[in-house]
């Protein structure tokens, strides 16, 4: 009872944060994997971590799940301290690693089966949960193939079934979409959508960066064991934003509109697009009154504007962006 | 799925005993799930226990059992107690080796897939995982034990042996199975490569079956079942008359019982001891208990020059065993570093002496505690109804306790100052002052100039390595060119300079980590990671010299401490 009361306290102090690292430090031996490294990720976000190889992000996960003990730092799992109380923090953890380890000698829906023991989930509805999970993850015409026989993607498929299984509140993938076809990715994508959507947290690591845009609402960029930024994918753009670039198109005179607006004060360059009508313009202003200014600008000049759409930033010029700035 | 206004709501609560969504309340409370909804065993089950493959083991045993029965009935000589032996000694076979090793194969594939993360993961405790494991991986052998238990009952009941001692055969066998399973499942979880390690086991497993073909008509021969199940032959321990298979299992369980704690512990984490600094010591506590109950016997029951060499076994059992425990006991460098800190944090200067990250000083120190007393028992036990007794002299007694000691404190040395190349210097150090003088007395022994002057000589020099100078100066060695006394002090001489210098240098080494450590941490509210920093755990034990050379540490000497090291 004290345990519990102990819980409840500690866990209303930060409600929404479903995972909550401060001050990390990893050390392998003589080698320091993650240094005081602080991490954030609430309630129905998706949080995309990202770093080079060796930057930590696995050996922050595998400290997350209990796996790997930190050398100092403080976790906490759905409010619960994941170093004092871990069996109970990892009853809210689902964790699948980068690579996809199966019993290759179990069919696909034994291995789920075996696993659905492994988290105590009541006999009488083991089968029907196992179905589901096959049926998730586009798995139910294998559902009687050894493990051993699926491909890498499928695998990996099977892993996040097994993952998906105890319905874990916080989703913890690491490199997901390694070995995905297209149509896999799409379904992962999909599938950590609707996990978000059902106000469960996700942590998330690839390289595949461009994909991961679209899912993740905030991002972690590691670097050589240090988070270099930390925020949500608005923050972190405006935090890096040396202006907006901006699509524009218009009906037509588009020589004449490019140089009318190489000519407005703050714009930096204009680029012209392979659609002839279409221009990429850089403002070196980000606030919605300058750019509402040069628009109202731009029409009152007498250019008919089809299209005024400033462009949204990919983690891939994020991350070199963030790079280029803080880790050199 | 879960609710998602369950996750944002702010008086969101942890679940604590019960589980999310569709899992079971209560997991952790003990329950029989972990044998009969395990999923190691369920999962062995639907491999190993596919029909083709189970028939076929099955229907071996039992068509060369019901073969042998029927061919002791059809030449006349009914001996069906050999009938019992073949298929006893074919399940201990398959039991105990094949069983042994495809338990191996299972924890090393396990472990060295990564599955074993997903059931750490799990709700699942490691006791449940150490179950499956036991029960699980020899499956089918034990199905085929099931089978082969009821030929071998009808054997010995159509030859008339005892029903009651053929069962108290079988129960000895399981139990003896059990020590093979624990020490596997042991052993592939403290393999530093578990695939490695299965293939090992693959080859071994191979080597004995075809080494059984050869030695199976001889074991089953030998056996006599039927002189063993229906006139057992009777041990005295502590005086106490009693069938061999009570004692057998009595010392059986208990062993088997800390090979299960071990397992478990490093089913938890890898990176633990398999025990415990005080687990070791009430290990070693039995172990030199139980083998006092051998010598606790009247001497009308064993002839005494016997019991001397029982004692002499004995005893080396009990260093063999403290070898293999101490290692338990000595954190390396990453560990000791770390529980430093984590005391300090505590508000302690150091861990306690007992805790896994503590020097092993004092848990060596109980471990040859316990050894001195196991010692005198013996002496006394010997001694007492035969003061003629041969027993250990005082100085010969004294190197076995030092031997201890002088490993116990290096390896001690070696981890905490050299990291993760400690084996390799441990290994050189056992050879130069273990090996070595053995060599040079042969050496000398075999010179041949003076005869007489070089075998004492040698002796001596042989004596230098303990093990020799304990057996050569007991005395239990009837040759007049031995000098035992200049043996004795030859071993006890080396062993105890080698205690205090390696006490020695550990303490400076804790020194020089402290000196390192503590100036950052004195400070009012300073940050005891701050050293972290600065130094690796390699940085912070190295020489002043190399530390000076490579400007490590700027820092005052702690009050108290000597400052002629300190930069």
């Amino acid at each position: 009872m004290i345990l519990v009361n102990w819980i409840e306290s500690e866990a209303i102090v930060r409600p929404n944060l479903m995972i909550d690292v401060s001050e990390l430090r990893i050390d392998y031996d003589d080698f320091c994997a993650v240094r005081d490294v602080s991490l954030n990720v609430g309630a129905g976000e998706v949080c995309g971590l990202i770093g080079p190889n060796g930057a930590g992000k696995t050996s922050i996960m595998r400290a997350i799940v209990g796996l790997l003990e930190p050398t100092y730092g403080t976790i906490r799992v759905a409010g619960i301290d994941a170093r004092e109380f871990p069996d109970e923090a990892q009853n809210a953890i689902g964790f699948m690693p980068d690579f996809a380890p199966v019993y290759e000698d179990l069919k696909c829906w034994e291995f789920l089966d075996v696993f659905a023991a492994a988290y105590k989930i009541p006999k009488s509805i083991r089968k029907r949960r196992v179905d589901e999970e096959l049926a998730r993850v586009s798995l139910t015409d294998k559902r009687d193939v050894p493990a051993g026989t699926l491909s890498r993607g499928m695998r990996q498929r099977l892993t996040l079934a097994k993952t998906l299984l105890p319905e874990p509140k916080v989703l913890l993938l690491d490199e997901p979409a390694s070995g995905l076809d297209p149509n896999a990715r799409i379904e992962l994508k999909q599938i950590i959508r609707s996990l978000a959507a059902q106000g469960n947290s996700v942590l998330v690591s690839s390289h595949i960066l461009s994909e991961m845009s679209e899912f993740c609402t905030s991002v972690a960029i590691m670097e050589k064991g240090r988070m270099v930024v930390h925020g949500s994918i608005a923050e972190v753009q405006a935090r890096f934003a040396e202006g907006t670039d901006l699509h524009v198109r218009v009906t037509d005179n588009a020589e004449a509109a490019a140089n009318w607006l190489r000519g407005f004060d703050g714009v930096t360059f204009v680029n012209p697009e392979p659609d002839p009508r279409s221009m990429l313009v850089r403002y070196a202003r980000t606030d919605d009154e300058s750019l509402a200014g040069l628009l109202s600008g731009l029409c009152g000049s007498g250019f008919r504007v089809v299209s005024f759409a400033p462009r949204r930033e990919g983690l891939e010029e994020l991350f070199l962006k963030v790079g280029a700035k803080e880790v050199s | 799925m879960t609710d998602p206004s369950a996750a944002v709501d702010p008086n969101f609560t942890p679940e604590v005993s019960s589980r999310s969504g569709s899992r079971a309340a209560g997991s952790r409370k003990w329950d029989m799930a972990f044998l009969f909804d395990n999923p190691i065993i369920i999962k062995q089950a639907r491999v190993r226990l596919r029909r083709t493959s189970l028939f076929t083991w099955v229907g071996m045993l039992s068509l060369l059992a019901m073969g042998h029965l029927w061919l002791e009935f059809q030449i006349g000589t009914q001996r069906y107690d050999r009938s019992a032996g073949y298929i006893l000694g074919g399940m201990i076979f398959f039991l105990l080796l094949i069983g042994a090793q495809q338990t191996g194969m299972l924890v090393s594939s396990t472990r060295g897939s990564g599955m074993l993360d997903f059931h750490r993961l799990s709700p699942q405790s490691p006791r449940s995982l150490f179950a499956g494991f036991l029960l699980g991986g020899p499956l089918r052998e034990y199905a085929v034990f099931g089978v082969g238990s009821v030929l071998f009952l009808v054997a010995c009941a159509m030859y008339g042996t005892s029903i009651g001692g053929a069962v108290a055969i079988l129960a000895a066998v399981l139990v003896l199975v059990l020590l093979f399973q624990g020490l596997t499942i042991v052993s592939a979880m403290l393999a530093r490569t578990p695939t490695n390690n299965a293939a090992k086991g693959a080859g071994a497993a191979w080597g004995v079956i075809i080494a059984g073909m050869f030695l199976g008509p001889i074991f089953s021969n030998a056996m006599r079942v039927d002189r063993l199940a229906s006139e057992p032959f009777h041990v005295r321990y502590y005086g106490i008359r009693m069938p061999w298979y009570v004692l057998f299992m009595g010392l059986g369980l208990t062993a088997f019982l800390f090979f299960a704690i071990a397992s478990v512990r490093r089913l938890q984490d890898d990176i633990r001891p398999s025990l415990s600094k005080k687990q070791a010591i009430v290990a070693f506590g039995l172990a030199v208990f139980a083998g006092l109950g051998f010598l606790a016997t009247p001497d009308s029951a064993m002839d005494i020059d016997m019991k001397s060499v029982l004692m002499m076994c004995i005893f080396a059992f009990w260093t063999l065993l403290s070898f293999l425990l101490i290692p338990t006991t000595a954190p390396d460098r990453v560990s000791y570093i770390g529980g430093l800190r984590r005391s300090l944090r505590m508000g302690n200067r150091r861990p306690w002496a007992f805790e896994d990250r503590a020097v092993n000083r004092w848990a060596i120190g109980a471990l040859a505690g316990i050894l001195s007393l196991g010692i005198t028992g013996a002496t006394f036990f010997l001694t007492n109804d035969n003061p003629e007794a041969a027993v250990l002299p005082g100085g010969s007694s004294a190197t076995v306790v030092l031997i201890l000691l002088e490993y116990g404190l290096a390896i001690q040395y070696f981890r905490l100052r050299l990291g993760k190349h400690a084996g390799g210097a441990m290994m050189l150090f056992l050879f130069v002052a273990w090996v070595l003088p053995v060599v040079i007395g042969v050496m000398v022994l075999s010179s041949g100039v003076n005869a007489t002057t070089d075998a004492a000589n040698g002796f001596v020099v042989m004596s230098v390595s303990p093990f020799p100078g304990v057996l050569l100066g007991s005395g239990i060695l009837d040759d007049t060119e031995i000098n035992s006394k200049a043996c004795q002090f030859a071993a006890l001489l080396p062993a105890l300079a080698a205690v205090f210098t390696f006490n020695m240098m550990i303490t400076n080494l804790q020194k020089r980590i402290d000196r390192r450590i503590l100036p950052d941490h004195q400070e009012k509210d300073a940050d005891p990671f701050a050293w972290l920093d600065q130094a690796t755990p390699r940085e912070l034990v190295v020489g002043e010299k190399t530390a000076r050379k490579k400007n490590l540490f700027q820092q005052t000497p702690v009050s108290g401490e000597p400052s002629s090291e300190s930069p």
